[in-house]
């Protein structure tokens, strides 16, 4: 009997050629484009023309870094969608929409398949990622006529974060059998237990360093110079008019930051390996 | 002769459920081999443990001299197969789909194009090869899935309904295409419900219930054994002595 080896990294490759194709002829390709490009234009309009006075009196210096620091708060959102757009049910479609039948029956590793995708997702997030800066860029470039330093860094650590969210994505996939329930899992995990327990944390005076939505800050901080410090700052009270309230501003580390986006990276993707390989098309 | 396939003590329980019960069965190499039986009598979890879609609790499967269990990615490039109702990714082409099989079964770019172009010519799709399969009948999905079954031309065929889906023009066809593949020596592994089907393309017969295998010889045997050539005959007379 003639036996065949086949290539696993050729079947990655090939993996991820045909989730790019697909993604691009997907309808959630062209939401994405059109919230990403849409969102920095509005950011400019309000921030320039319509809430202009608001934000002079939030921010003492509304020169060219915190322009751009207002830019780049959203993109954490934006990458949340992102995630829940092209990563939310990359591990259960093929088990619901039953093409797991015909494509499983090929001599795959479902390792390969998993890596090809999780490449894939982040290649259309990151272009997504990078649209996004270069908009925002061009705004900052059309107020200041220059683009605050350490831009492209910022970029880079809005990608290993936006990464990170990805493989915590594909873990929740690898448990659920429904995108329904894996992207709900995905939601709650971040906009409600890691959100709160942040809250609470920082009420506390106590640095949420695990987390990584806290670890994120660093996407916004960079553009300081010098990298600020823990601090306590007043800001005109939103509640009541003339006042002012205080807020303790923990700043997380950058290198420490860093660590926690590759920590989720490597762990979501291993607990991803884990059961994705289990599971089972009954 | 020597068996194509060989199925032994194999068994898959979910929970308190037992949908293949210590199933033994031998398909000699280049037989159209029947697999029938009622609903759930275990035909679609024995060809999903074959195609290695789930895990069985115990037992042992060969394709030749291969262990279908313990080296299921040789064993997959053994078979072609259709299981359950196929579907694809709508976004990509009959061609596109073939071209992504083809190159996750390692096969070289030229042997998929040709490949491709014959196989969907043979299941009546050559003129869809570029049309996204979203805008696809449930009968044209099937066709494909015969297709990609056909495409790196393997020498075992594992065909769970493959007939499901097509008017009756589209299953005449198809079973042409299945008694021409029986006349290249290739061995077919056919799970139906449809017993003219199975009479008109197999010689070798398996009767399954309750996971269990009620009987399993050629046709001629079976016949001769029940004084009959009727197989629905034999069919239901084997199904109800097994209920009792």
């Amino acid at each position: 009997m003639k036996r065949t080896k086949i290539n696993r990294t050729k079947q990655f490759q090939d993996v991820i050629k045909f989730e790019l194709i697909k993604f691009l002829r997907s309808r959630k390709i062209r939401a994405a484009l059109i919230l990403t490009a849409i969102v920095p234009l509005l950011i400019y309009l309000l921030t320039n023309f319509l809430l202009d006075s608001f934000i002079s009196q939030i921010y003492s210096d509304s020169g060219i870094v915190n322009d751009y620091q207002i830019f780049v708060n959203f993109i954490l959102t934006l990458s949340l969608v992102n995630v829940i757009m092209f990563g939310g049910d990359s591990l259960t479609n093929d088990f619901e929409n039953k093409t797991g039948y015909t494509l499983f029956i090929n001599p795959i590793s479902r390792t390969s398949f998993l890596f090809g995708k999780f490449v894939a997702a982040s290649i259309a997030i990151i272009s997504f990622n990078i649209l996004f800066y270069v908009l925002a860029s061009i705004f900052s470039y059309a107020k200041h006529s220059a683009i605050p330093e350490n831009a492209l860094l910022s970029l880079v650590f809005a990608s290993l974060f936006s990464i990170g969210l990805l493989s915590t994505s594909f873990a929740l996939s690898s448990l659920f059998k429904r995108s329904n329930m894996s992207n709900i899992a995905f939601i709650f995990l971040w906009f409600i237990v890691v959100g709160l327990v942040e809250y609470f944390l920082v009420l506390a005076e106590i640095k949420p360093w695990w987390s990584l939505t806290y670890a994120a800050g660093i996407i916004i901080y960079i553009f300081e110079v010098p990298y600020p410090k823990d601090s306590v700052i007043d800001i005109p009270s939103l509640l009541i008019p003339g006042q002012s309230q205080t807020i303790v501003n923990l700043i997380p580390e950058v290198n420490l930051s860093i660590g926690v986006f590759l920590m989720y990276i490597i762990v979501g993707l291993m607990i991803s390996v884990l059961f994705y390989k289990r599971k089972q098309l009954n | 002769m020597s068996n194509a396939i060989s199925i032994k003590c194999l068994t898959k329980t979910f929970g308190d459920i037992t949908a293949v019960d210590n199933l033994t069965l031998d398909v000699p190499k280049g037989s159209a081999f029947a697999f029938l039986g009622p609903n759930g009598a275990g035909k679609s979890t024995t060809l999903k443990i074959l195609t290695s879609l789930i895990k069985p609790t115990s037992g042992e499967a060969h394709f030749f001299n291969i262990d279908a269990l313990e080296e299921p990615h040789e064993a997959l490039l053994q078979i072609g197969a259709v299981v359950e109702s196929a579907e694809f990714y709508p976004s990509l082409t009959p061609s596109e789909t073939l071209d992504y099989f083809g190159r996750l079964r390692g096969m070289n770019s030229d042997k998929i194009s040709r490949n491709s172009n014959k196989f969907l010519k043979l299941v009546g799709l050559g003129n869809w090869s570029d049309k996204k399969i979203g805008t696809f009948s449930r009968g044209m999905k099937q066709r494909l899935a015969i297709a990609q079954a056909l495409l790196h031309e393997p020498p075992i065929l594992l065909l769970d309904e493959p007939t499901f889906g097509l008017d009756p023009r589209g299953m005449v066809e198809i079973r042409n295409v299945f008694k021409d593949l029986t006349k290249e020596g290739k061995t077919i592994f056919f799970s139906s419900h449809l017993i003219g089907e199975i009479e008109e393309i197999c010689d070798t017969l398996a009767i399954i219930d309750k996971g269990q295998v009620l009987f399993s010889d050629t046709m001629k045997n079976l016949m001769k054994e029940f004084k009959t050539d009727d197989l629905e005959e034999i069919y239901l007379k084997t199904i109800t002595e097994s209920v009792r």
